[in-house]
């Protein structure tokens, strides 16, 4: 390895300031292009707490403030952007912090929370669909109707359940069950009525059943 | 928001655009993010603010004609 070769570029491009806190803001600023860091520091502190102080008043947060002026001296360090004699540096540095401030204001009031999200997820879910009262509803339903189903004689048992939860129409039972249309729509008939009665005693059980809970509430 | 209205704004409620109503923040925020000379009202009226917080209050002291 070159040591030499090293050390001669040290001492020709980095070239640290002797003594930076009597430095003007411009010296700060040209020597840490050079490569000199130690003056990112004293800049950073000379201009930390009205950086500071500008993010805070727009963000209305002392953490995303700090981070808004760690990113903006970053960015500072990494690509420089002042052109001296255009405006001062500070004016230049408050420009830019305001800049960022509102960025970070502005993506943070578009990004919704955790309980917008949450909200919106649960009025999309009522829109679209039915609530969860009426899913329990239909699922009782549903249950009580298999239940009396089951209570049925087997024959009507096996043509109700065929049309009600295979969707089969008429031609296709007889086709399944190896019968004729009358016998088929005989069956469908008896079975509706018989289920409905059984349906109309049960409602009056779960109706006492219920006013009974209510009143026990 | 105009620049007077800003600058008149500034004056009334102070540079903490987080504690002012959204009806005033967003316009003044709308108007500081482009143009130049709003940013230096607000940063104008920030450096003040701060130098304001860091006076410290004066001391009042018992004089001859307070004394007992």
């Amino acid at each position: 390895m070159n040591t030499s070769a090293l050390h001669t570029f040290t001492l020709q491009d980095i070239a640290p300031m002797a003594n930076r806190a009597v430095a003007t803001d411009q010296e700060l600023y040209e020597a840490m292009r050079a490569g000199d860091d130690l003056c990112l520091r004293t800049l950073m502190e000379r201009h930390r707490g009205m950086a500071h102080a500008v993010c805070r008043n727009i963000l209305g947060d002392e953490v995303e403030a700090d981070d808004v002026v760690q990113e903006v001296f970053f960015s500072l360090w990494k690509r420089g952007g002042w052109t001296p004699g255009d405006v001062r540096f500070t004016t230049w540095l408050h420009r830019v912090l305001i800049n960022r401030s509102i960025d970070h204001r502005r993506r943070r009031r578009d990004t919704p929370t955790e309980a917008d999200a949450l909200s919106n997820a649960v009025e999309d879910f009522g829109d679209s669909g039915p609530d969860a009262e009426e899913l329990i509803t239909r699922q009782e339903t549903a249950d009580r109707l298999r239940a009396a189903l089951l209570r049925l004689p087997t024959a009507q048992q096996r043509v109700l359940s065929l049309h009600y939860f295979e969707d089969a129409d008429v031609p296709e039972i007889m086709a399944r069950l190896a019968a004729t249309e009358n016998s088929v729509r005989s069956l469908l008939k008896r079975g509706r009525m018989a289920l409905r009665e059984d349906l109309r005693k049960q409602k009056k059980i779960w109706t006492h059943d219920l006013d009974r809970t209510a009143r026990h509430a | 928001m105009t620049l007077t209205e800003l600058h008149a704004t500034l004056d009334r409620l102070g540079p903490d655009l987080s504690a002012w109503p959204s009806t005033l923040a967003e316009p003044a925020l709308d108007l500081i993010s482009v143009s130049d000379a709003a940013k230096d009202l607000f940063a104008a009226a920030t450096e003040a603010s701060l130098r304001a917080d860091a006076t410290p209050a004066p001391r009042w002291e018992a004089t001859a004609t307070t004394a007992p």
